[in-house]
């Protein structure tokens, strides 16, 4: 009698379908997407501009005003090269990962930064969306293709640090 | 009004196994059920380590793969379970062995075949991988 | 405990993301006790990404509480009876004054629960087989029918307390998983809970009648359920008996129990091994009436020490479970009056020098751990009979005399290559 050589691994496949629930707030934004509106909301607590915006401040807790239109612009607060290729991906690597923090607004919106080398993108790029054409508009970001530079940076980026940007410190 | 969308997550993850849980799975694979020595007995399945004080569990020992239903639950077949018709799965008491095994047992889809009590032998799979599944189900040994 | 706020457990919340669902809640249960956001000195909350569908999906809750300037905070991947047991230990230990503990559950994003439930097995003996999301629990219940503690009847005269439904007409439904039918399994639903905890003077001066923590245990089992016993609950046991030993009370002594039974076989199982006499079973109308995944166990701790908060009753116990046939178990214990009414803090002192008392009161040492052994599966056990007071099964005594021969011969306990059906790999034959 022997014992059999053993199994090293096993399979273990999880797959499971859900519903996403986008909520009040984000569904604001998004329903703006689908329109190529980059929507805005005041807080009146603490004067902080969200785009994306929630339904509530995520500061003070107090409703957010009413959704008003941004021009779009913007510029890129930081940034990521992604140069490993993963399942799924959709872009061929290298391509840019942005944090863009939209003209008038005081959160940061993610997306890519393209039409540019990446070696040639920095901190306070100022960049415009790329808006999809009108029969791929949808209630999501993928409305917008991506983000382009629209010029050179217009701040001296050492000036500002990403910590002192109005969501940066704790006493500000 | 909340916008919602249906999507679906996958992982296609593999596990690594044990030796013993390994060495179990192999078996299945050549249509043989081990289990695994402990202080009070066999465990089938085999653990790595005994639930009740957490020593290493033993040698493993080859079992013949027939045993006693201990409890049971007659459920729908969906797709994906192991057998087309309605079953049920249970805890099985493979002999020579303490505790139970969790499986499906197939009785042709006539809840009125299954009882606690009920002596079952394994049905394995015509294609074998090294996987829990390669054990198809139990039937209903013959009186 | 001074104050506790529930949203209405919805079938499926269409409308709110995770945060928009609690804070309504927390803002509610800060008002019941004059606190604000900025008042409370740690956050603990229960949530699980396998309900949610996301990684890290509670961080959308953290905007609920508003984490700036950054807070103290603490995530449990369970139910949120779990956050409200270390916020409970947090503040024990003298950390801060005030807690808050929010559960978000949400039973009804997954499309198909048979998908989720699984992912909390095993993945290597049990996952793959996929079972039904309600088999271990059928299996539990089957288990006890057939020791003789339970009949299908008696679960439908559960059910008929809660629903108002003839148990007749309840046994005339067809079978989900037999014994189970689909009113004994608690409905899924969506909901969030909120409790604000604080210590000693500082629940004093908040609420004329804070329900406090008398005592709280958890307890975990084995989780392969072929080598559980199913027809008891040795963690509920044990937990009930250790917040006791804390409480200064037995849990056979509460007026009120809320026990998160989520199916309805549980209910006698868990009055059994908690020893309950008088106690009235789910006032709330318990997890058969709503199911918010990991939101359900912190809601029976809330019901609970509702009843204490608004008078009607002096102690009560909540109960909170995890995992597949009760195999983790909470029991928390709560009280109109403190154990120790402690001594007045000097207005001086300052407020990290403060012990609260109970931590300020010695324990008696807690009894040796007696080596014992669970009882087989199987093993037939008298109604009424604790399962921990069953003694480890004779080595020479068949297993069950019941099973056929060679099958009771090979289920001594002696090793297997004994026992005629084994056969022996490890040796040479």
């Amino acid at each position: 009698m022997t014992l059999p050589e053993p199994v090293e691994t096993t399979s273990s496949p999880l797959y499971m379908n859900y519903t996403y629930v986008a909520g009040t707030g984000r569904s604001v934004f998004l329903r703006g997407l689908n329109e190529r509106r980059l929507l805005a909301r005041h807080c009146p607590g603490c004067s902080l501009v969200y785009a994306p915006a929630p339904e509530f401040c995520s500061r003070c807790l107090r409703p957010v005003g009413p959704p008003f239109e941004l021009p779009g612009t913007g510029e890129v607060s930081t940034f990521c090269v992604v140069n490993f290729p993963f399942p799924g991906q959709v872009y061929e690597p290298p391509y840019v990962v942005a944090h863009i923090m939209l003209d008038g607004a005081h959160n940061r919106l993610m997306h890519l930064v393209r039409e540019v080398a990446p070696e040639e993108v920095t901190i306070g790029l100022r960049v415009e969306p790329v808006w999809v054409d009108d029969d791929e508009l949808d209630t999501s970001t993928t409305s917008i293709r991506y983000f382009r530079p629209i010029g050179r940076p217009t701040r001296d980026v050492a000036a500002v640090p990403y910590a002192q940007t109005p969501i940066g410190p704790a006493d500000a | 009004m909340s916008l919602s969308a249906p999507y679906t997550i996958e992982f296609p993850f593999r596990r690594t196994v044990g030796p013993k849980i390994g060495t179990f799975l192999a078996g299945l694979r050549e249509a043989r059920l081990f289990g695994v020595r402990t202080a009070r007995g066999v465990l089938c399945p085999p653990l790595e380590f005994d639930p009740v004080d957490g020593a290493a569990t033993g040698e493993l020992v080859e079992l013949e793969p027939v045993g006693t239903v201990t409890t049971w639950t007659w459920v729908p077949a969906r797709p994906g379970d192991p057998v087309a018709h309605d079953f049920a799965w249970a805890l099985i008491a493979i002999d020579g062995t303490v505790g139970a095994l969790f499986h499906c047992v197939d009785v042709g889809g006539d809840q009125d075949q299954i009882k606690t009590g009920l002596r079952v032998r394994a049905k394995w799979r015509p294609d074998r991988s090294g996987d829990l599944r390669d054990l198809w189900c139990f039937e209903a040994e013959a009186p | 405990m001074v104050s506790f706020a529930q949203s209405p457990c919805v079938p499926a919340d269409r409308e709110h993301d995770m945060a928009e669902i609690v804070l309504p809640v927390i803002r509610e249960a800060l008002d019941a006790c004059g606190l604000t956001r900025d008042d409370i000195d740690f956050f603990a909350s229960g949530s699980h990404d396998f309900y949610e569908g996301r990684t890290f999906s509670y961080i959308e809750s953290l905007d609920a509480v508003g984490a700036w300037p950054p807070i103290s905070e603490s995530h449990v991947e369970m139910d949120a009876a779990w956050a409200f047991a270390e916020a409970w230990a947090w503040l024990q230990l003298g950390e801060g004054q005030t807690a808050m503990v929010y559960g978000i559950g949400r039973s009804s994003l997954a499309a198909d629960l048979d998908q989720i439930l699984p992912a909390q097995l095993d993945p290597y003996l049990l996952a793959p087989l996929r079972p039904h999301r309600d088999a271990l629990a059928g299996l539990q219940a089957r288990a006890l029918i057939d020791a003789g503690l339970l009949t299908e009847r008696q679960l439908a005269e559960i059910v008929s307390r809660y629903k108002d439904v003839a148990v007749d007409k309840l046994m005339d439904a067809p079978h989900v998983a037999a014994p189970l039918r689909a009113h004994d399994i608690a409905p899924p639903g969506d909901a969030a809970a909120v409790i604000v905890l604080a210590a000693g003077d500082t629940a004093r001066r908040l609420t004329a009648h804070p329900a406090w923590v008398r005592g709280l245990d958890h307890r975990m089992e084995t989780h392969y359920p072929g080598v559980r016993d199913l027809t008891c609950s040795p963690s509920t046991r044990r937990a009930g008996e250790r917040a006791a030993e804390l409480a200064g009370f037995a849990t056979a002594d509460v007026q009120v129990a809320e026990l998160h039974t989520e199916y309805s076989y549980q209910e006698p199982l868990l009055v059994a091994e908690l020893g309950l006499k008088n106690a009235e079973v789910n006032p709330s109308g318990g997890p058969l009436a709503g199911w918010p995944a990991t939101a359900t166990g912190l809601i029976r701790i809330g019901e609970a020490a509702r009843r204490i908060m608004d008078g009607t009753t002096g102690r009560a116990l909540a109960h909170a479970t995890n995992g597949p046939a009760l195999q983790h178990n909470l029991v928390c214990l709560l009280a109109a009056q403190p154990r120790d009414p402690g001594q007045p803090r000097d207005p001086g002192q300052p407020r990290d020098a403060a012990q609260p008392p109970e931590a300020a009161q010695p324990r008696e040492p807690e009894q040796p751990r007696e080596p014992e052994q669970p009882r087989d599966a199987g093993q037939p056990r008298e109604p009424g009979q604790p399962c921990d007071a069953a003694q480890p099964r004779d080595a020479a005594q068949p297993r069950d005399t019941a099973q056929p021969p060679e099958a009771a011969q090979a289920r001594d306990a002696a090793p297997a290559r004994d026992a005629a059906p084994a056969r022996d790999a490890g040796e040479a034959r």
